[in-house]
């Protein structure tokens, strides 16, 4: 299968390792993966400030980008949920038919999905207790798992992949929330986001736990940055540094 | 323009206080969740419920008929009232025509929204709030700052000064039980002297010409039974086709609001007492104007709150600092969608999490609502210089190799910055967070070598 | 043009009911609807007690030496009068439906009595048959025949608020305490 790499801007400058690893583990679970070039930004934190015209302009670049692949395959979570919920009316009028929605996809979303994690054999062990920081986007627009808002069966694919790892404790916090980035929020709004960012910090201190990870760079970036401020112990990664990808 | 964030941030300053509101909004949310969880048929109820809304709220003019003729053949008289103003003047007029003097009201957002009390009151009319919660705000001289919990932001030490200044309470006494109690002999007699009583509407059901008022006080009840006449105020979309959709919506509403299965009063009226007047006032004040825009779905709301529960920026800023009748979620997207020259910070209280989405009975996707608002709020001259700012950073990133250049030139000069100057007054993300320091080499550089090499 | 034209133009011309919605899903049932009904009307506060002798007696017990009391049902006393606005201390009530998802009892009043009965009583008793309780809320609207309302409500447990930093108390301005009396079904 043809896997185009998908990497959100802020990876692609600060995070670099994390796009790495993630085409290492798509290599590893034998996809055939392209970062295409000219790539940039999905678009997001325009058109989450209303910056409507902006915004599709990234989003008819990404289309034309990414046309031909079996998938499009991404680190970030909130990145992949602007290009499936917000595209489509977007580019309603240029692209009727729908653009990219099933074939977009977060990084475990696409191995749990796709791949499938009976097909996962990650030869590492992770032995560490591990907060799983359920990014917004990722659970109530992706889904990615049962928010606790919804009556419906439990279920959490980001758990049923990292648990596919040797060693790994994943503990949930007490609350599913928000860590207060929001993007723009995390200035426009100062006071509530610190405070929602130390809230979540708080929570999964409480548990006792070494890392906190998740599927979405920018809210464990708040989240460490407030930590660092503060000198506080705990790590944050991504889940494709647990995931590694050197062997699978 | 009202600004969301410098209210928010007065109410974060004291943050024991705002843990603590956080913490009891989040318990009533955790309330709901377990309620819901008695019902496998939840979120099937919640998609009807929300279906039946629209319905309703596309037909509108076909159930208001309907309703007015049947409510009608059953006594009641109907009043329309195009905005706040004229639902005043009508709710005074039936007043005046009763020689009403002392009014008894239970809870309704719509006579918030219209001012009803003020303009009452400052025509010499005694008008008395029922709802603890909400009297509790009144004496206090306050607003509610939450739909169904009214006085949530208070500590019962305030509700023990203000009665005690009000009602003479024992001084220091903070119990709950004996405040209620106070309150209760207290507003006895406010009930028994009534003339008139006011109430909200949660439904009216069209094919029945009768309505629903939903209470755990059982004000509504006490204050209708009471006063010779009733006057219950409702927007135009709380009309629903008939009772049979009744169940759907009582069965979500009390689950949604306190975690409770249903009010304890669920009240029916739909003929006026012997020798007493029913009077309905149907109330448009901008709700039509709503319907043809983007956000006619925000008149599906059943005010229920759930939506304010879970919203995590609501449980940390407090109801006050959205400056309207309705905070929340919900109250951000009916203010901003009515004015947005007053309201355009309330779109950006948000971080879009979309919890709101998923509590609402209605299945309003609110942040979807106040994602769309946001086109607007951004042309607000208060945003004049983050439109700017955003503009440019779009130019840039449409520009991959001139933004890789950029970056380029961030990551060579990074080392060598003064901390003085990254972190200088310019930076609001810096004052209480680190910043995030960028890679030695890009993605993209990364994949160019491994391609080369390969 | 007056305000109700201005309303009803401004919401279109067409005058459709639109579609009916369905409820296409299973509904929640209970295994023992009266065990259900008992549960939940303690949630709410609210005390059931199940007939097994004489009612009159059972009624006598919960009214206790209670100095002013309404019966309605003219079971324990032959007839009854109440005055808008008068507090008493009990009020004997009855009730054909009951839903068990919640607690609920369907009281109408019938325009037998002043409404003020049903919150100036400072207890709520109120005789109900086992076989008048519904699952559900939906199954309760299908039993009611609302050409017949004038008033009505269905109460789950006395009046109640938690208004005052959520601490739940009884008796914000209506009744104090409520008792549901469940007669056995005859099928039973
Ligand atoms: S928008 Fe939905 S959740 Fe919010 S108050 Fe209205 S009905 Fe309740």
């Amino acid at each position: 299968m043809r896997v185009a790499l998908f990497v959100p801007c802020y990876i692609n400058d600060f995070y670099p390792e994390i796009a790495l690893n993630t085409m290492k583990i798509l290599r590893a679970v034998g996809m055939e993966v392209e970062y295409p070039k000219g790539q940039s930004c999905c678009g997001q934190p325009f058109l989450n400030n209303g910056l409507v015209e902006e915004g599709r302009r990234f989003a008819t670049r990404f289309v034309d980008i990414f046309a031909g692949y079996d998938y499009v395959v991404s680190p970030g979570s909130s990145c992949v949920s602007t290009v499936r919920h917000r595209y489509p009316t977007l580019l309603k009028e240029t692209h009727p038919s729908g653009v990219e929605e099933g074939r977009v996809m977060e990084l475990c979303e696409f191995l749990h999905d796709v791949v499938g994690v009976e097909n996962l054999h990650f030869r590492h062990s992770f032995p560490h207790r591990v907060g799983l920081h359920n990014s917004c986007h990722g659970l109530r627009e992706l889904r990615l798992g049962r928010a606790s808002e919804l009556i419906l069966p439990h279920y959490s694919k980001i758990r049923a992949v990292l648990e596919r790892v040797e060693g790994i404790e994943l503990v949930d916090p007490e609350r599913d929330e928000c860590c207060g980035f929001g993007g723009t929020f995390s200035t426009g709004e100062e006071a509530v986001s610190v405070m929602m960012g130390r809230d979540r910090i708080d929570d999964h201190e409480s548990h006792g736990v070494d890392f906190v990870t998740g599927v979405d760079i920018s809210c464990l970036m708040h989240m460490d940055a407030l930590a660092r401020r503060e000198g506080r112990e705990i790590g944050f990664i991504h889940v494709s540094e647990i995931l590694r990808g050197d062997e699978v | 323009m009202k600004n969301h964030a410098a209210e928010a941030e007065k109410f974060v300053a004291d943050s024991a206080r705002a843990h603590w509101h956080d913490e009891a909004l989040w318990y009533v949310r955790r309330k709901r969740d377990v309620a819901a969880s008695q019902l496998p048929e939840w979120e099937e109820l919640r998609e009807v419920a929300g279906k039946i809304k629209k319905n309703t709220v596309e037909n509108l003019a076909y159930y208001l008929e309907l309703f007015e003729r049947e409510a009608q053949n059953n006594g009641i008289e109907i009043y329309w009232a195009m905005d706040a103003r004229e639902c005043n003047e009508t709710v005074e007029k039936i007043l005046r025509e009763e020689g009403a003097r002392r009014i008894v009201k239970s809870k309704s957002m719509l006579s918030e929204e219209c001012g009803l009390n003020d303009y009452l009151q400052e025509r010499g009319y005694e008008i008395v709030d029922t709802d603890l919660g909400e009297r509790i705000v009144q004496l206090h001289g306050d607003r509610p700052s939450h739909i169904v919990l009214p006085a949530i932001h208070l500590k019962k030490e305030d509700v023990s000064e203000i009665f005690h200044e009000h009602m003479a309470t024992r001084k220091g006494e903070s119990d709950p039980e004996y405040l209620t109690k106070e309150a209760r002999k207290s507003l006895r007699r406010s009930f028994l002297e009534a003339d008139a009583a006011i109430t909200g509407v949660n439904f009216a059901l069209a094919r029945e010409g009768a309505f629903v008022v939903c209470t755990n006080e059982g004000n509504a009840d006490l204050g209708t039974a009471m006063a010779g006449v009733h006057i219950a105020c409702m927007g135009i979309e709380k009309v629903i086709p008939s009772a049979r959709e009744l169940g759907v919506f009582t069965r979500l509403l009390a689950r949604s609001a306190t975690g409770q299965a249903v009010t304890t009063y669920t009240s029916h009226f739909r003929r006026p007492k012997a020798g007493g007047r029913l009077c309905v006032v149907i109330v448009d004040n901008g709700r039509s104007g709503l319907l043809s825009s983007g956000e006619s779905e925000a008149l599906s709301c059943m005010r229920c709150g759930a939506c304010m529960n879970s919203c995590p920026v609501y449980r940390r800023s407090g109801g006050h600092s959205y400056g309207s009748t309705i905070p929340g979620p919900i109250g951000s997207v009916l203010s901003a969608a009515g004015n947005m020259d007053e309201f355009a910070s309330l779109p950006f209280a948000c971080t879009l999490c979309a919890s709101c989405d998923n509590v609402c009975p209605s299945s309003i996707a609110l942040h979807d609502l106040l994602y769309g608002l946001r086109e607007d709020a951004i042309k607000s001259e208060a945003y004049r210089g983050k439109r700017t700012l955003l503009k440019a950073a779009a130019w840039l990133l449409l520009h991959p190799s001139l933004y890789a250049f950029v970056m380029n030139l961030y990551r060579r000069l990074y080392p060598f910055i003064p901390r003085r100057i990254l972190y200088g007054r310019w930076n609001v993300w810096g004052r209480e967070r680190e910043l995030p320091e960028p890679a030695r080499r890009s993605f993209a550089q990364i994949y160019e070598e491994m391609s080369d090499g390969k | 043009m007056g305000s109700r034209e201005k309303i009803l133009s401004a919401l279109g011309t067409a005058r459709n009911r639109g579609f009916e919605v369905e409820l296409s899903f299973p509904i929640l049932s209970f295994g023992d609807r009266v065990c259900a009904f008992v549960e939940n009307l303690k949630k709410a506060g609210g005390e059931s007690i199940v007939v097994e002798g004489e009612l009159s007696k059972i009624l006598a017990r919960e009214v206790g030496d209670a100095d002013s009391v309404v019966d309605t049902t003219s079971i324990l006393y032959g007839s009854f009068s109440y005055k808008k606005g008068e507090e008493v201390d009990v009020a004997i009530l009855g009730a054909d439906l009951a839903v068990a998802e919640n607690g609920a009892l369907w009281i109408d009043t019938e325009d037998r009595y002043p409404r003020s009965l049903l919150t100036l009583a400072r207890k709520i008793v109120v005789i109900l048959e086992e076989d008048a309780i519904v699952d559900t809320m939906h199954q309760a609207y299908e039993r009611v025949d609302f050409s017949k309302v004038s008033y009505a409500l269905f109460m789950s447990g006395p009046s109640k608020t938690a208004d005052i930093e959520q601490s739940l108390v009884f008796g914000a301005h209506g009744a104090v305490a409520m008792t549901a009396v469940l007669i056995p079904s005859k099928r039973a």
